[in-house]
């Protein structure tokens, strides 16, 4: 098998090359992502792919189709839409890699390969391309609820082209957004024993959540939890107020052993503890929401949370992707993403659909800017993808691998 | 002037990375235009080159061949350009060695959509070689509308062979499940011989029993004959069972192969890779994959000949295993290059076979030089015979005989 991709990579590489630079240098935002979707589906085209179509959400999706049954692998990347505003605060370069863009090239390229291959899959391949908002999975719930929603059941797996440094990845911390909203009256002297300040009233309870941070659970894969004051907004601190409020906004990575309900639970108890001394105020806690609307005119509200995520490496899909890695070549070996959150939050955390990540780079490709990647190391990812694929839904070639009979 | 009969056939025989193609002209079988493009879809270091011979008359082109419909495209543009100075040199129909059929068809089939769909159900039988056959045919239909396209099948000679010998000693269920069963392969090559033999000899084929060697420099298998029906072939599921091959191992032991599973921690495709592009004679002789490399280092290097006589080893089980089941055949048949190109292969494998009324002339056997010989003495009770394959040609004859049955109109 190896031999026979190696043949046809060959005959792809200035195809490849060509379509790396033309993404690479695709200086992405909100308002053009539909542009950049056209260039990735004409690809698509270009590779002979059997359909290829847009959903409301705008996620791209190519299927090259199998023969007989109707199971079915499905490749994931993301595409990150970021406003203009958010890359400038990020400090992202958007000539770069921002978005991982080369998992989109390798999951595009690995459909070529196995096209070009002729070798028949005894389901589809189906290759998404979902555009993510920060902090939010609304692409991907939108795809597996509207186009692949009456295949759910007969997906063998899902491959996530994320950057894994070519091993093959399981899982990854939650993350999730939350609020801390704390009301009271002035003219009832609303912490009239810390004065008037607000950032003043603020502050023990950010220095109580700085302490706790210090403290959080750890699982053996994944690592720490984490905690950080993201923002604080505060309103009516006027005497004429009828009411006054303020908001911390955390952003909190989570391990599976902590529920959503229990994290915002715990942080109503710490500000309650704080503020056991005022009387005659309301704490609140809840998941922060985000208004999206992507660039097809779909409008909807999402909560700001990727669930956590850990398979078990003796899962079939795992284990066989791992083998035919190796088999092949690769120095792969089982991982975990530290820092970055993938759609396996939803695909694994909540559908339990067999996932992994593969893919070339490290986490921190992800925004190192421009040239972090090679189209070699895009195409060795494409490559081991493409394996990964042909031993979950191709078809057995044993005794036919000679040229003539 | 061509009779109402007389159709030019564009023959096509796709390899995984080659297609090689003839224009016959039938009844009468003439060979008009031949030519074989090489290193299609790989891009190697060598570059694709087409070897085209016109009326015997050779031309090399290099030029890029991205896939097989591109070589084709490529042939059929030679083949136009031929046509402008002879009109003679065209074609009126498509034939295509189709390699694994299964069980959706028992002879030659014309392409309709039908046929298409059913063809595409058979995909996984052959999962490197039926695709890329398919998309050429599929390309022609598409491409070509108006052009009649046949799909001669390579193991439908071998349907004939009796259960007992196509059917493998596994679980029932497991068999049938997986369609698990000797198939049989080179059918197109052993119907050919087999026809030439009897012509040759003036002999109803109905009455004769023949062995058909067709010892190749890639593939080699051994086919019992008896009454013009294959009854057994040393080719099995897979193109791996029977003979020792260039890089196959042929037959083996399967404990021997779960012993290097085991011990080497090697997966079923590293395995196969093994048994099917590192074994055989490159296996054992290790310096090189063809046999003729091994006869000319025979009395150099004990590897060469261990090569040799293995292979010879293999060669004799067949001959006289399918002897003993035809009850003495009335012919032996080598064919394909080795069959056809060492004599001291055939007089090894011949050696001390009287028993079984095999005897080699071996003035015969050494003079050899082309076309349909006889090698056997006069008083041999097996006739023993040299001819060279043509599977192109007896590809036509099957399209023509299908075109005549279902066409009038040529």
């Amino acid at each position: 098998m190896k031999e026979l991709l190696k043949e046809k990579a060959k005959g792809l590489k200035a195809n490849l090359n060509k379509f790396y630079k033309s993404v690479e240098n695709f200086k992405l935002n909100s308002a053009n992502i539909g542009e950049f979707t056209d260039i990735v589906a004409a690809e698509m085209k270009e590779s002979s792919f059997n359909k290829i179509t847009k959903d409301k959400a705008g996620n791209l999706i190519g299927v090259i189709e199998g023969y007989g049954n109707k199971d079915a692998v499905v490749m994931v990347s993301h595409i990150d839409m970021r406003t203009a505003n958010q890359q400038k605060l990020e400090g992202l370069d958007a000539n770069g890699m921002e978005g991982f863009k080369s998992g989109i090239v390798s999951s595009v390229y690995a459909g070529a390969l196995i096209k070009r291959t002729l070798l028949p899959l005894t389901g589809d391949l189906i290759i998404c391309c979902v555009p993510r908002v920060e902090c939010c999975d609304f692409g991907i719930q939108y795809l597996f609820d509207d186009f692949l929603k009456s295949r759910i059941k007969k997906i063998k797996g899902v491959i996530l082209c994320e950057p894994t440094g070519f091993n093959i990845n399981l899982g990854h911390k939650g993350r999730m957004e939350y609020e801390i909203v704390v009301k009271g009256r002035l003219n009832r002297n609303f912490l009239e024993n810390r004065g008037i300040n607000m950032l003043g009233t603020m502050f023990p309870l950010i220095n109580e959540l700085e302490k706790v941070s210090k403290e959080l659970p750890s699982d053996f894969n994944l690592g720490r939890s984490g905690l950080r004051i993201k923002d604080v907004r505060y309103s009516g601190y006027q005497p004429q107020d009828a009411v006054s409020e303020f908001r911390i906004v955390v952003d909190r990575v989570f391990i599976p052993e902590e529920s959503e309900s229990f994290i915002l639970n715990k942080a109503k108890t710490i500000a309650k503890t704080v503020y056991k001394q005022e009387p005659d105020i309301t704490i609140n806690t809840l998941m922060a929401k985000e208004r999206v609307k992507t660039y097809t005119g779909l409008e909807s509200v999402s909560e700001k949370e990727f669930k956590p995520w850990s398979m078990e490496s003796h899962q079939p899909f795992a284990m066989e992707s791992l083998n035919t890695l190796t088999e092949n070549g690769f120095k792969s070996d089982f991982g975990y993403w530290k820092k970055i959150v993938t759609e396996g939050s939803y695909t694994y955390g909540q559908l339990k659909i067999p996932t992994i990540g593969f893919g070339a780079g490290s986490e921190d490709a992800v925004s190192s800017g421009p040239n972090s990647l090679t189209a070699d190391k895009t195409e060795k990812a494409g490559c081991g993808q493409a394996l990964i694929v042909l031993r979950s839904i191709g078809m057995p070639t044993f005794g036919w691998s000679s040229d003539e009979i | 002037m061509k009779s109402k009969k007389q159709v030019n056939i564009l023959v096509l025989n796709c390899g995984s990375s080659s297609l090689k193609y003839k224009i016959i002209r039938m009844p009468d079988g003439a060979e008009i235009v031949r030519g074989e493009a090489e290193r299609v879809g790989a891009k190697t270091r060598e570059s694709s080159i087409i070897t085209h011979f016109v009326f015997g008359k050779k031309t090399v082109i290099e030029t890029p061949l991205a896939d097989h419909s591109a070589a084709l495209k490529k042939v059929l543009e030679l083949i136009a350009d031929n046509e402008k100075k002879n009109k003679d040199i065209r074609f009126d129909i498509f034939a295509h060695r189709y390699v694994h059929p299964g069980m959706s068809f028992s002879k030659t089939a014309k392409v309709n959509k039908v046929v298409l769909r059913k063809l595409k159900e058979t995909l996984p039988l052959a999962a490197i070689h039926n695709p890329i056959i398919y998309k050429l045919i599929e390309f022609c239909h598409r491409s070509y509308v108006g052009i009649d396209q046949f799909v001669v099948f390579d193991t439908v000679f071998h349907k004939t062979i009796p259960p007992e010998f196509s059917t493998y000693a596994l679980p029932l269920k497991v068999m049938k499940k997986y369609h698990i069963k000797k198939i049989g392969f080179h059918g197109i090559s052993h119907k050919y011989v087999m026809e030439e033999a009897c012509k040759f000899l003036g002999k109803d084929k109905s009455f004769q029993k023949i062995i058909s060697c067709h010892l190749g420099s890639g593939g080699s298998s051994i086919c019992a004959i008896s009454n013009g029906k294959s009854v057994n072939n040393s080719m099995g599921f897979t193109p791996l069972e029977g003979l020792m091959m260039n890089t196959r191992c042929g037959d083996i032991d399967p404990g021997a192969v779960f012993y290097i599973m085991f011990k080497e921690r090697f997966s079923s495709e590293e395995t196969e890779n093994i048994l099917n592009n590192k074994s055989g004679i490159l296996g054992v002789f290790n310096s090189s994959s063809d046999l003729r490399d091994a006869i000319k280092d025979i009395d150099k290097s004990k590897q060469a000949k261990m090569a040799f006589n293995m292979y010879v080893r293999r060669v004799r089980t067949y001959v006289a295993f399918y002897a003993m089941i035809l009850k003495k055949a009335d012919i032996l048949i080598f064919t394909d290059s080795l069959g056809i190109g060492s004599p001291v292969l055939r007089k090894s494998i011949c050696k001390d076979m009287g028993f079984l009324g095999i005897n080699l002339d071996e003035e015969k056997n050494k003079e050899y030089d082309k076309g349909i010989s006889v090698i056997s003495p006069a008083d041999s009770g097996t006739k023993v015979l040299i001819i060279p394959t043509d599977e192109e040609n007896m590809i036509a004859k099957e399209a023509y005989k299908e075109l005549i049955k279902n066409d009038s109109g040529y």
